[in-house]
């Protein structure tokens, strides 16, 4: 159950970082055009904002919440929704896979946030290719970060 | 070393699930299945608490393992 929880939830958080991406993508590229215009390279500066991924983050966090109340089998207290729904700590042996799943999480991170900043490095190649792709690669930490979460509450809660 | 149990024997011996067992000593049922499967070592406070719905001495239900205990 610990699992299916995890895995479910993790699965949400990053189609909703996946939104923010997209949103910030958007954003990144209107700045781009309000610097210009600010800087006198154009007399006129473009923002446009997708509304569907601030949809798709809404609906994730009602679905994400709904989910919450199911998997704790009581009323979600404020402080709850603030944590991340991965999170299960309902009892002493829960809260000893969830404290190993973050220790190997925050390891991980000692290696991935290393090697996303080389990767940013090639920013001005990836460009080319995609748009503010320096957003995207931040990504990358967070895939490095649930995977390990996951995988170690997956070992040990079975 | 690790930790023994006769949690299951003494679970069966009074009538109880797993379920049953979980909700009187305010844990999940996943945790007691560990703990019968000798996965996971509760904590003293735990263990206290099965005591004493079983109503036995600690020693009667946990106890040392290692490589020369045949137990």
């Amino acid at each position: 159950m610990m699992t299916n929880r995890a895995g479910l939830m993790i699965a949400l958080n990053f189609l909703a970082l996946v939104c923010v991406g997209w949103f910030s993508t958007a954003l990144y590229l209107g700045n781009e055009s309000f610097a210009a215009f600010v800087f006198g390279e154009t007399e006129e500066f473009f923002l446009s904002l997708p509304l569907t991924p601030l949809v798709v983050m809404l609906i994730i966090a009602v679905v994400s919440y709904f989910l919450l109340k199911k998997f704790s089998g009581r009323k979600v207290s404020f402080k709850a929704t603030l944590l991340p729904p991965e999170f299960s700590e309902q009892d002493e042996r829960e809260k000893e896979i969830t404290a190993r799943a973050c220790r190997n999480a925050y390891v991980s991170l000692t290696y991935a946030v290393p090697a996303v900043i080389i990767i940013l490095a090639f920013e001005p190649v990836f460009n080319r290719l995609i748009p503010a792709s320096a957003l995207w690669i931040l990504l990358l930490i967070p895939i490095v970060q649930f995977s390990s979460y996951y995988f170690t509450i997956r070992k040990y809660a079975g | 070393m690790y930790i023994k149990n006769r949690v299951r024997e003494l679970r069966t011996a009074n009538k109880l699930t797993q379920e049953e067992l979980a909700s009187k000593v305010n844990v999940t049922r996943q945790t007691i299945a560990a703990i019968e499967k000798q996965d996971y070592a509760p904590s003293l406070l735990l263990g206290l608490l099965i005591c004493r719905v079983f109503k036995v001495e600690m020693g009667e239900l946990f106890w040392l393992g290692g490589e020369n205990d045949d137990e």
